[in-house]
């Protein structure tokens, strides 16, 4: 199933960032059963922590000067409520972007559904882009929070709507009514996501499968 | 079915120090528990408003507790009733407020042991 992609450190793509657990992906296949996650977590944020400290304890990794200016930039425009002037709170668009992968990117998926989704959510983020109001306030300011989450979320939403449209095939928990068989041919593959110069760039690459191959004999 | 219910919220401004009232109408609509008239208001009115917005929904976190009618009550789990057309909120009595219906709580699970979770910190 899809999440953050880690190699055998837990180290993703984004130097002295780990990832451990349920956020991983990969680790159970196509497919997990529920609870074994509990075992993933203690197996792997051992592993995590185990690399992180000695990262730091080797001073290796420092972030810069660069990155800090840029996310005091966002942070500016999120704090700075004069900044946006919008009608509709961060938590109604967050329970739009609920209602729509409800709607259309559940259990059984197919092609026009998800394809409708790929449309509102990229309205709904070109609407919060302009239509976003943050409540001022420091002490317990959920609006706040959610502004930060909502960006994430329409960005993960739309690389689970890409991603369901772009595996043509049923594979543990992805299911396509369009296409409701396994496709062990074609889609033996990840599907990749990655940020490279602010836009989202989609590749896939081949499982390996040294020890036992899918279909042939056990 | 689309009568409406007041809900009236004993708030505390932090930055202010104030404590206040106020009451909001909310469209019953299909909503049956007292949390879902919080997420209403959350989202369609008055997106101010503090509660514990990260919760079980299962009676188990404790994140939700307040008083309901002056009563102790887990809102993910209070029912209201059709015939209920007025709601009383304020945070839980005894605990320190942070904001609005926000008190100040132990981290779930921490709060079963008592005095053996505060010896081992």
């Amino acid at each position: 199933m899809g999440g953050v992609r880690i190699n055998e450190k837990c180290e993703t793509c984004v130097p002295g960032l780990y990832a451990a657990g349920e956020v991983a992906g990969g680790v159970h296949g196509g497919n997990r059963l529920a609870g074994n996650a509990l075992a993933e977590c203690v197996v792997f944020g051992q592993i995590a922590g185990t690399e992180a400290a000695k990262l730091r304890r080797e001073d290796a990794w420092a972030i810069d000067d660069f990155t800090i200016r840029r996310e005091e930039e966002k942070l500016r425009t999120i704090f700075n409520p004069e900044e946006a002037k919008g009608k509709k709170s961060s938590g109604f668009f967050i329970s739009r972007l609920k209602e729509i992968m409800y709607r259309s990117v559940g259990v059984v998926r197919e092609r026009d559904a998800l394809e409708t989704a790929q449309k509102e959510i990229s309205e709904l983020k070109d609407q919060a882009g302009h239509d976003l109001k943050i409540t001022p306030g420091k002490i317990f300011n959920y609006d706040q929070i959610h502004a930060f989450e909502l960006f994430n979320m329409i960005d993960l939403c739309q690389m689970t709507v890409k991603a369901a449209l772009t595996r043509q095939e049923s594979r543990g928990a992805h299911y396509r009514r369009d296409f409701p068989d396994l496709d062990n041919q074609n889609w033996l593959k990840n599907i990749i996501f990655q940020r490279r110069n602010g836009r989202m760039q989609t590749r896939t690459e081949d499982v390996k499968t040294p020890y036992i191959s899918p279909g042939g004999p056990f | 079915m689309n009568d409406m219910v007041s809900i009236k919220i004993k708030r505390f401004d932090p930055e202010e120090n104030r404590t206040y009232s106020q009451v909001y109408y909310v469209p019953r609509g299909t909503k049956t528990r007292v949390l879902d008239f919080l997420v209403y208001i959350f989202e369609e009115m008055d997106p101010s408003l503090a509660y514990r917005r990260h919760l079980c929904k299962a009676r188990m976190c404790n994140a939700c507790l307040m008083m309901v009618n002056g009563k102790p009550r887990f809102v993910c789990w209070e029912l209201v009733s059709p015939d209920q057309t007025e709601i009383n909120l304020s945070p839980l009595k005894g605990k320190r407020v942070l904001k609005d219906l926000v008190v100040d709580l132990p981290p779930a699970g921490m709060n079963r042991g008592g005095e053996a979770d505060e010896k081992s910190e």
